[in-house]
């Protein structure tokens, strides 16, 4: 794949570098800030690019600049995949991210890089146009205080499932983890939705449920 | 919510004046203006009130007009002394035809009197204290000394350093007079002790004649009488020697006892009225001004908030190099560890023996991984960044959702309140959080954030058993300097066996 890393981290920068190269993809373009991002897309074009890697807390104003940057790339071009790394569990920054849609668009804590499989599953998945957002952070929003969690209703099992499909994982790769047959997650599956009131054939519908309680809380 | 109660009877607007109170004590505080129901029995009694007393003439007052009147005296003249030789110099330069020095001498007297006058303000504020007058604020702005050229600076535009001129010059003014008074009350005392002596040992007859020529009276003991009479027979030629008009026999000694009591008596509410008189104007000339203490309260909160706010900024600078420093190199390493354990596991998977390295491998990046979440627990801490990017919702949210005692969040703001706002109310909430969590065996948290018109408030509320300390703790300590600073206030209370409520109410706008 094609990729266009924006993290301000030098050494990080680099590190990234080498396991994406060593993951078998190419970094076409770096920056260390949200502007030099913006400018490496603008200049790439969006044919050129698989997906975008950036960090949310870059130059200039040393705050969510990542974020905002990633926002606007998906204003000028709404099917780029991006997966932003985080240092922060914030299910705002999530919440502002996946404010507007969630397809091919991905939310990892950078302690997540460290497991590389799964970094590169985060990467393949999002760049096909899926969903992840990072498990501490489906945790910690399971964790809510019960009266103004919707996701109570939930069983502990359906709330699993639910925390696994957030993270990007396929029906098959749920069954592996949880060892349960295909018509146990299905059946699972089809509860979550019916208790959280959605339609079974809506759109981006594997982390759909998750982003109803982002937008909800 | 019945909680919420305790804030709308809290008197929200009195607090700057509280504040002042604390800082500026003692307190300038007028007792003789006072309604007699707020006197207490211990507040010392102004010579006016002792004056007042029908037994004010025997009991301790007179002694203690006497003395402020001596104090008074010796102190202005003292201070104003140095001065004087300066205020010479001018004259004899002047006089001597160097006109030029004549205004730099002038000068020099005028820069020295705002250092005298510091010196006597000092003890002009202790002579009034002492006269029962009440204690007055120095109204001077805390300067350190060995900063000796901005002591300076301060103290001559200070309008206190100005005042205390003023007061000495009174002080000189009102001293001459009362030295007259005294030195004309000393001299009668004198006169009724030579009286009481010559009448009582000498047995020496007093002769009183009518004489027109000498202030009406004229008096001469018997025995002087007999001195003029051989030695200067034509001095009192005007007077019949062998005839006064009145004579004081020695039997009469007790005349001049008792008027030595009469005077006395009227010389104690001479002396009286004169250091009253003096405390009184001394104090009114001494006092700061209303608009003083609020300048003072405005500058002492703006330099406290610059406290807090360089806080704020050393703290952000620490998170900043936690986040951009060791944090990514943690990241890194975690990368790198995961590179290596991935290329252990294809070499597993190939049938090499290093089963135990890849092991190695996974455990380090566990560790590494915890190393992880711990520095962003603490870096969280420190300085939240969501509360920064997202505003207090987002940070107590995250706060609430990291504690390890279920806590629920009412949240209810009009509007994203101002950032300072924000971060006492985040910090109190993490320590109250955090002090439950330690001290008290809790099980719910509850907290509740609303804006009344003016004020944003907070309440923690737990169910540990109350028993807080609001003395206790200095993380406590912290944050109610920090919502001093803008104004607000922080409340413990408990209720004992139930609940302990941290309140925090701060101004939402500055």
């Amino acid at each position: 794949m094609r990729i266009v890393l924006a993290e301000d981290s030098a050494l990080l920068r680099e590190g990234l570098k080498m396991v994406l190269t060593h993951l078998g993809h190419e970094v076409v373009a770096w920056s260390e800030d949200a502007p030099g991002l913006l400018d490496a897309c603008q200049r790439l074009g969006r044919a050129n690019i698989d997906i975008v890697l950036t960090d949310v807390r870059m130059p200039p104003t040393n705050t969510s600049d990542g974020l905002q940057a990633a926002l606007q790339l998906r204003e000028a071009y709404a099917d780029l995949p991006i997966l932003v790394l985080s240092q922060y569990i914030a299910s705002a920054y999530a919440r502002e991210l996946f404010a507007t849609s969630a397809t091919g668009l991905g939310y990892l804590l950078k302690d997540r890089v460290g497991n590389i499989e799964e970094f590169a599953r985060a990467l393949t998945t999002v760049a096909a146009g899926g969903t992840v957002i990072d498990p501490d952070v489906i945790s910690h929003l399971m964790n809510a205080p019960q009266e103004t969690n919707k996701l109570a209703a939930l069983t502990s099992r359906e709330r699993e499932i639910l925390a696994l499909m957030a993270q990007g994982k396929s029906n098959a790769d749920i069954e592996e983890e949880l060892f349960v047959s295909s018509a146990t997650v299905a059946k699972h599956i089809g509860n979550v939705f019916d208790k959280l009131g959605l339609p079974p054939d809506a759109g981006n519908r594997r982390v759909r449920p998750v982003l109803t309680f982002l937008e909800a809380s | 919510m019945t909680s919420h109660n305790t804030f709308d009877n809290e008197p929200t607007v009195p607090l700057v004046v509280a504040r002042g109170e604390d800082v500026f004590s003692p307190v300038p505080q007028q007792p003789e203006d006072l309604p007699a129901e707020y006197e207490t029995p211990n507040r010392p009694k102004s010579l006016w009130r002792r004056m007042m007393s029908p037994l004010y003439a025997v009991g301790v007052g007179p002694w203690i007009a006497l003395f402020s009147l001596i104090v008074l005296g010796v102190m202005s003249y003292t201070f104003l002394l140095p001065a004087l030789p300066l205020a010479a110099a001018g004259a004899i330069f002047g006089s001597s035809g160097a006109l030029l020095l004549v205004p730099v001498v002038m000068l020099l007297g005028f820069l020295t009197l705002p250092l005298l006058g510091l010196w006597f303000g000092y003890f002009e504020r202790w002579r009034i204290e002492l006269a029962g007058h009440g204690k007055i604020a120095s109204g001077h702005v805390p300067v350190p000394l060995h900063n000796f050229g901005e002591w300076l600076k301060v103290r001559y535009t200070e309008a206190a350093t100005w005042r205390e001129v003023a007061s000495l010059v009174f002080g000189a003014f009102m001293a001459s007079i009362a030295g007259l008074i005294v030195l004309l009350e000393t001299i009668i005392l004198m006169i009724a002790g030579v009286v009481w002596y010559y009448l009582a040992i000498n047995r020496d007859p007093l002769n009183i004649w009518y004489d027109p020529s000498s202030f009406g009276l004229n008096t001469m003991f018997q025995s002087q009488v007999e001195l003029y009479r051989h030695s200067d027979p034509l001095m009192f030629s005007n007077l019949n020697l062998d005839h006064p008009n009145w004579v004081i026999t020695p039997d009469m000694w007790w005349l001049a006892p008792l008027s030595i009591f009469i005077v006395l008596f009227f010389f104690a509410y001479i002396n009286g009225l004169l250091a009253a008189t003096s405390t009184t104007l001394s104090k009114l000339i001494l006092s700061p001004r209303p608009e003083e203490y609020e300048r003072k309260v405005a500058k002492l909160t703006a330099s406290r908030t610059t406290i807090v706010d360089s806080f704020e900024s050393e703290r952000r600078r620490i998170e900043r190099n936690l986040h951009d420093g060791v944090q990514q190199e943690l990241v890194n390493i975690n990368l790198r560890l995961g590179l290596a354990e991935m290329e252990a596991k294809n070499l597993v998977a190939q049938g090499l023996p290093v089963e135990s390295i890849q092991q190695q491998l996974t455990q380090s990046k566990t560790e590494l991984t915890h190393a992880l979440q711990t520095l962003r627990n603490t870096v969280r801490g420190i300085y939240p960044a969501v509360l920064e990017d997202h505003g207090l919702y987002a940070a107590l949210e995250e706060l609430a959702r990291h504690s390890v005692i279920p806590t629920k969040l009412n949240f209810q703001l009009r509007e994203r309140p101002r950032r300072e706002v924000e971060r006492v109310a985040y910090y109190t909430v993490n320590e109250a959080i955090t002090n439950t969590l330690k001290h008290t065996a809790a099980t719910r948290i509850t907290v509740n954030v609303w804006d009344s018109l003016t004020h944003l408030m907070v309440e923690v509320i737990d169910n540990g058993g109350g028993g807080a300390d609001p003395s206790a703790g200095t993380g406590l300590a912290g944050l109610r300097e920090r919502a001093e600073a803008l104004g607000g206030n922080v409340q413990v209370t408990s209720v004992p066996g139930e609940s302990s409520t941290i309140a925090l109410s701060v101004p939402l706008h500055g």
